[in-house]
């Protein structure tokens, strides 16, 4: 496997990439403590999660306190997209809700859900983002090259699709190098 | 207020979450961890027997503690049903416990914490339905079954509205279903 093809490999790995941000991420819920499970009104509701979400970006780049100055409205709205997915539908007032009631798990749920969402798409940002730069820096046939070389490696993890339609790998190799390092998670998990 | 609605009164999900799953999630989440991970296997077991203490003594006994062995021991029965449900097995936890992987023993304390809270919740359900109908009272059961027929309504062509009796040894399950049944409607209504 040529060098370049190599490194990015090793860049997106999880462990190399993103395991000491998760590992401080979950440290920050493993420290987290209140009397309560549950908010009183909106403005507490709001204030829990930009303390938390600003403490859960400063674990991620590794500098606790850099988001303690953030604009709150920011924050407030990057919470609500990294939820979205979880809560789809009027987003704000189902946490708002749950969070009040207790119901479903209450605010520790929430925040749980939260860490798990940014952690998530922060790290598959960060693949697609080195993936992207490997890719432009390529012409087609060192795509072609490339390809084939990983298709021999890891040929024998890939769906049959794939292992048995070579030119598909080449047509799609983005998309198989951003879905990699998570195929090799789950490859890991499994043993 | 008829026997049907004071069982689902004290089985709607504001009662639940306010009586018996609050407690549960504040005494987890007044636990704090200074690490996600432990040091070894022993260390493992102290943890987990600690956090099982804890919460039982906080939640469920009001004081009274159990031996460091019986807590392990109960603590650990719950993990392991928790990783065979995921086909793993305990040597999987204690590896996570160690290692800090899925949550470490963040999510060993919060998998303990679930099943207490569940089986307060199921401990909760049986009381109340054993004391508004007895469970060796036929007439009572049938007349539970009727109430329940009522309340869903005649819509549906599969069910034998007029013998009640056919269902009266069901009446549990009717009553189980029918409770899950408002608890999913109220998720949806929260969500709109």
């Amino acid at each position: 496997m040529n060098s370049k093809l190599k490194q990015l490999l090793e860049k997106i790995d999880y462990k190399n990439l993103f395991e000491a941000s998760e590992r401080r991420v979950e440290k920050i819920l493993a420290e987290y403590r209140s009397e309560k499970n549950t908010i009183e009104n909106f403005d507490e509701f709001k204030e829990c999660l930009i303390e938390f979400i600003s403490k859960i970006y400063g674990a991620i780049i590794n500098s606790p306190d850099a988001f303690e100055e953030a604009a709150a409205s920011i924050m407030y709205e990057r919470t609500i997209y990294f939820l979205k997915d979880q809560y789809p539908q009027n987003t704000e007032m189902t946490l708002y809700e749950i969070m009040h009631s207790g119901a479903e798990g209450g605010v520790y749920q929430v925040l749980k859900i939260l860490a798990k969402s940014m952690t998530d798409q922060i790290y598959k940002d960060g693949v697609e983002h080195f993936v992207s730069v490997y890719i432009n820096g390529l012409d087609f046939s060192e795509r072609e090259t490339a390809a084939k070389e990983y298709l021999e490696e890891f040929g024998d993890i890939l769906p049959l699709n794939y292992k048995n339609d070579p030119f598909s790998v080449v047509i799609s190799f983005e998309r198989v190098l951003i879905e990699h390092p998570f195929m090799i998670k789950r490859l890991q998990e499994l043993s | 207020m008829s026997t049907l609605d004071s069982i689902l009164r004290e089985l709607d999900e504001t009662f639940l979450v306010e009586q018996i799953t609050k407690k549960h999630d504040e005494a987890r989440i007044q636990y704090p961890l200074k690490s996600i991970t432990v040091e070894n296997d022993t260390a493992f077991d102290d943890l987990i027997a600690d956090y099982y203490n804890y919460h039982f003594t906080k939640c469920i006994s009001s004081g009274g503690e159990l031996s460091r062995a019986e807590a392990a021991g109960r603590a650990k029965e719950i993990i392991i049903k928790e990783y065979r449900r995921k086909n793993l097995d305990k040597l999987n936890a204690y590896a996570d416990g160690k290692t800090g992987t899925n949550g470490g023993m963040r999510t060993i304390l919060d998998i303990i914490m679930e099943s207490l809270k569940e089986e307060a919740v199921e401990r909760h359900i049986r009381d109340v339905i054993d004391r508004y109908i007895q469970p060796s009272s036929y007439e009572e059961q049938v007349a539970i079954v009727k109430d329940i027929l009522k309340k869903i309504g005649r819509e549906a062509p599969y069910i034998d509205y007029d013998n009640p009796e056919r269902y009266a040894r069901n009446y549990e399950e009717l009553i189980r279903a029918l409770v899950a049944h408002i608890r999913n409607q109220s998720t949806i209504f929260r969500r709109l």
